[in-house]
């Protein structure tokens, strides 16, 4: 839509500088200008829902100093990130895991002080079997089937 | 086993990093009768303080001594000891590793209750470092169970 010349007058009627018979028949006959005038209320009503900031009185100054000061100094302050922090941060991470799996995996077999390599029974219907004790002691023992022979 | 015979054991020893000293092996053994009479806390008998540690952890609460012998037992030869009259242990030292342990072959005998028959109750071939001890045990004696103690030096 081209804009009208008469939009200036049309600003001064919105602002309340100027009103007219002329400028408002003016406006009953231009589509253009409605639609500025239009398009300008609605600006001032969206305007107009904006919260007002909030206004500090000159007695309240004083107090709003102070907290914010009490805000800026509680605050943590903060400090740059290293890379030696960053390092060691990961390197005690890797001993933790590394202890931890060494904790919790069972690790290589000790070497047993004894070793039974063979074992057998002639007795019949007995078996034998092989316990290691807490201390390292093997045991090697024959379960022999209740019986009278034996 | 003829001369030719002994060079290739020897021989085979040898490669496996075993050897065949020509001193004996000194064998102990202790036997034991072990029991559950159901006691608080084990009972060990005279004679097995020696014992005491090995016998520990095996499911009985009172262990008397039978019998207990040291002999020494020459590599390749058997040697018996004679643990009751139902039971007799045979001890033969095989050879000893390169660890230091010694491979023994160990034979418990046991006679039938009517005295017809003679078997191996248990027949194992291990390895035992000297002066640690293993049970042998399971078989029957009159009044409870039988564990020879035995350990080598």
């Amino acid at each position: 839509m081209k804009s009208c010349p008469q939009e200036i007058n049309v600003e001064r009627i919105f602002d309340g500088a100027a009103d007219s018979a002329a400028l408002r028949s003016h406006l009953d006959a231009c589509p253009s200008c409605r639609a500025y005038l239009a398009g300008l209320e609605r600006m001032r009503a969206g305007f107009a829902v904006r919260k007002a900031a909030p206004e500090i009185a000159d007695a309240q100054l004083p107090a709003f100093l102070r907290q914010l000061q009490d805000r800026v100094e509680a605050a943590p302050a903060a400090r740059p990130v290293r890379l030696w922090a960053m390092f060691s941060a990961a390197t005690a991470a890797l001993v933790v895991t590394v202890s931890v799996l060494s904790i919790v995996s069972t690790g290589p077999k000790p070497i047993e002080a004894t070793v039974i390599e063979e074992r057998s029974t002639e007795i019949q219907g007995a078996t034998t079997a092989v316990t290691v004790a807490d201390d390292g002691t093997t045991t090697v023992w024959v379960h022999v089937p209740e019986g009278d022979m034996w | 086993m003829g001369p030719a015979g002994l060079l290739i054991f020897a021989v085979s020893l040898t490669a496996a990093g075993e050897k065949v000293p020509a001193d004996p092996v000194s064998v102990t053994m202790v036997a034991v009768e072990a029991r559950r009479e159901g006691r608080a806390q084990q009972s060990f008998g005279p004679g097995l303080e020696n014992v005491r540690r090995a016998l520990a952890s095996l499911d009985f609460d009172t262990f008397n001594r039978v019998q207990s012998a040291e002999i020494p037992a020459p590599y390749g030869e058997e040697q018996t000891i004679h643990v009751n009259q139902k039971y007799t242990l045979h001890i033969t030292p095989v050879a000893q590793l390169e660890d230091g342990r010694v491979r023994l072959r160990a034979r418990i005998t046991a006679r039938s209750r009517d005295g017809s028959q003679t078997v191996n109750a248990l027949d194992t071939t291990l390895q035992i470092k000297p002066g640690t001890q293993l049970n042998l045990g399971g078989l029957r004696l009159e009044s409870g169970e039988l564990i020879l103690v035995i350990s080598v030096k």
